[in-house]
């Protein structure tokens, strides 16, 4: 199933836990300049596959690749190309968001100039005066932003968002959208799990319901209003 | 490029510990901690470098000036051999405080040496830890608890998840961790400690120490020991859930390491290499060699030594002094020898036990480094006992040439200054390194062993 101009594969992966499957033959590609969104209900494997997409599972059987880098054989090279946002984004709390932002990226080896770290913490809606205040202090929504500002710095070629809009305010939302957006317009694949509907109509191209431990069923997210996506979704939950 | 990212980390995350109020505090503790321990015995130290110093020069003039006698009456008359203490000796005491700082050479006995600096000190003294001692419990202490929150804490606050989640390397995370908490290492700890024992080689009497050479190895050695707690501290931080829990297993692997394996250690030389009692040694010495022999044997050796003659002139009493004198050569180095061989055995027994703990390593290492351990106190007795003997063979030898010339000799100041002066050189650096070779091996073990628990646990680490 692993094309070549694949970003991200996914094929056939089983994982158990204490053997009960979470994840049943889970096979999913995405190409540069998609957006899928994986939509479940909770405990159906959402975060579980965004973990072994970053290596931090390993799963029973099948293979995963990131731009044709085996996740299982190297975890950590295949994470040079992935972007991660999680849910819950922690910062180091006796740093400020700036301080933050750069210590991440010096992680991940890039080094961009205090004026680039200010833009692209703006850019993520974070207020200008919270830059240089201890994240300790930080609310939820705020350690979202820096969170967004560090995954978006690295301009990956896959990008993984878990539930990206939870706790940021619409307007932040809004500009989560457009850096998605904008990202997938620079040839970025972006996978992310989401309860948020609305937020799928605007910057999903592709949506799958994850169910029994594989998708069930694939949409345009485009091709449905929100109404029928809501009621999908539901009948999915109830399967 | 690489090399500049490099530093920028070092110099972000280097932001990053400063922050944590607590690690600041006690990385300005630790230095300050090691100069009280250091003050708390200087004064002794110094103290005692001056004593020896004048002892030394009022002993040369006490012979120089013992008037006319004759030769072998000199040799009774005896010289004190001062044993000139390492100037590291206030770093790393060893054995030091508890055998004697000299020994009186006279004719026909092999004294001990006596005025050990435990039964000189004051009482409220005694028992007061020293700079190593602190090294050497502490300082493991100091590391793991710069070591143990390095991942188990960004793990259980999950910015770990998120750093690996971004691209992060593990591999450069502990790569920078390592290289930062080392420093902080060497900083607080090592590089004050050396400072304290540079203010120690300038102040006090080199004795013919090469004390900047051994200040510096001591030095590398105490990096060393500290690193192989840095290094395990880093691994169970990369493996275990949560901070606490590192703690927990690292205080466990502190006690077991530091308080309980090197106590059972000097039980266990014991039992595997046993030494005899002192006391019961110098009971056989006295035995074999008594200082004055019995009317019987003197009469024998007499008349031995007349047969021997043949007429020619000789001076009994010179000729008997001279043989008894070198038969309890004999003597001394079979009793006393073999019983020093047992306690240098002991110490490379207990060399090899540094196998079962890094603390073992340095406790042997650093007392050699420091020139504080039994091998340096034996090559001093040694080198005092060569001495007597030359110097009493000499005296006897001046009276039996003396046989012949008529009436008594008797030898005054011209003489006595023609004797050399004690004058004692201790071993070089690399001598007490090879005399400590297993445990600087065993310690290079450790390293190897803590470097390779962190690799892997960062190879297989995850958030």
């Amino acid at each position: 199933m692993d094309t070549p101009d694949a970003v991200l594969s996914i094929d056939q992966v089983v994982l158990r836990f204490g053997g009960r499957p979470v994840l049943d033959g889970l096979s999913l590609e995405l190409h540069a300049g998609e957006v899928f969104a994986l939509l479940a209900p909770n405990g159906a494997g959402k975060t579980t596959t965004l973990n072994l997409v970053l290596g931090f599972l390993s799963p029973d059987s099948g293979t995963i690749s990131v731009c044709g880098r085996s996740v299982g054989a190297d975890p950590a090279l295949a994470r040079r190309a992935i972007a991660y946002l999680p849910e819950q984004v922690a910062l180091i709390p006796e740093l400020s968001g700036l301080e933050n932002l750069r210590y991440f990226l010096l992680l991940a080896e890039l080094a961009p100039d205090e004026a680039s770290l200010r833009r692209l913490l703006d850019e993520a809606g974070l207020p200008s005066s919270a830059h240089g205040r201890a994240a300790r202090h930080y609310s939820k929504g705020m350690r979202q932003k820096v969170g967004i500002a560090i995954a978006l710095a690295r301009q990956a070629r896959l990008l993984l968002l878990d539930e990206p809009t939870s706790g940021l305010d619409p307007r932040a939302a809004a500009e989560l959208t457009a850096s998605v957006h904008a990202a997938a317009a620079r040839g970025a694949a972006v996978l992310m799990v989401t309860h948020d509907l609305y937020h799928i109509k605007g910057v999903a191209t592709r949506a799958g319901f994850l169910h029994g431990g594989r998708i069930v069923r694939e949409l345009d997210p485009h091709q449905v209003d929100h109404a029928g996506l809501e009621r999908q979704y539901i009948a999915e939950l109830a399967r | 490029m690489r090399a500049l990212l490099g530093l920028t980390l070092l110099r972000e995350e280097a932001r990053r510990l400063w922050r944590v109020r607590a690690l600041r505090m006690l990385c300005l503790l630790a230095p300050l901690l090691l100069l009280l321990t250091f003050l708390s015995t200087w004064s002794g130290a110094a103290r005692l470098a001056q004593e020896k110093n004048g002892f030394s020069a009022a002993e040369r003039s006490r012979w120089v000036e013992q008037g006319d006698k004759d030769p072998h009456s000199a040799a009774h008359f005896g010289v004190w051999a001062v044993k000139p203490a390492s100037p590291l000796a206030t770093l790393a005491p060893g054995i030091e405080p508890y055998v004697g700082l000299a020994v009186w050479l006279e004719a026909h006995k092999r004294n001990e040496m006596i005025f050990r600096p435990s039964q000189e000190a004051h009482p409220v003294t005694r028992g007061g830890a020293s700079v190593g001692q602190l090294l050497e419990l502490l300082g493991p202490l100091f590391a793991l608890l710069l070591g143990y929150t390095a991942f188990a804490r960004d793990r259980q606050n999950g910015s770990l998840r998120m750093a690996f989640g971004n691209g992060a390397s593990p591999v450069r995370m502990l790569t920078a961790r390592m290289m930062l908490t080392g420093s902080l290492l060497l900083a607080c700890l090592v590089l004050p400690a050396a400072a304290l024992g540079a203010a120690a080689l300038l102040a006090l009497p080199a004795g013919g120490w090469d004390g900047a050479l051994r200040l510096a190895a001591w030095s590398v050695l105490q990096f060393a020991y500290l690193l192989v707690f840095l290094l395990f501290a880093l691994a169970i931080s990369l493996r275990v859930a949560s901070a606490r829990l590192a703690l927990a297993l690292l205080l466990g692997l502190w006690v077991v390491l530091c308080v309980l394996v090197p106590r059972g250690a000097g039980t266990l030389v014991q039992q595997l290499a046993p030494a005899p009692s002192y006391q019961q040694v110098r009971q056989h010495t006295e035995a074999a060699a008594p200082a004055y022999e019995s009317a019987d044997r003197w009469e024998a050796r007499r008349r031995s030594l007349l047969e021997q003659a043949a007429g020619r002139p000789i001076d009994l009493r010179a000729a008997q002094l001279d043989q008894s004198e070198r038969e309890s050569h004999a003597v001394f180095d079979r009793l006393l020898g073999s019983f020093y061989d047992a306690i240098a055995y002991q110490d490379r027994v207990h060399g090899w036990l540094a196998g079962l703990s890094p603390t073992v390593a340095l406790q042997s290492a650093g007392a050699a480094f420091a020139g504080t351990d039994f091998h340096h106190h034996r090559h001093f007795i040694d080198a005092a006992e060569h001495y007597r003997r030359e110097l009493v063979n000499d005296l006897n030898g001046v009276l039996m040439h003396h046989a012949g010339q008529g009436g008594p000799l008797v030898t005054g100041r011209a003489f006595w200054e023609s004797v050399q002066e004690f004058r004692y050189r201790p071993p070089p650096l690399s001598a007490a390194a090879g005399a400590v070779a297993v445990s600087l091996l065993l310690l290079l073990a450790w390293c190897t062993l803590a470097f390779i628990a962190a690799w892997a646990a960062v190879r297989g680490g995850r958030p």
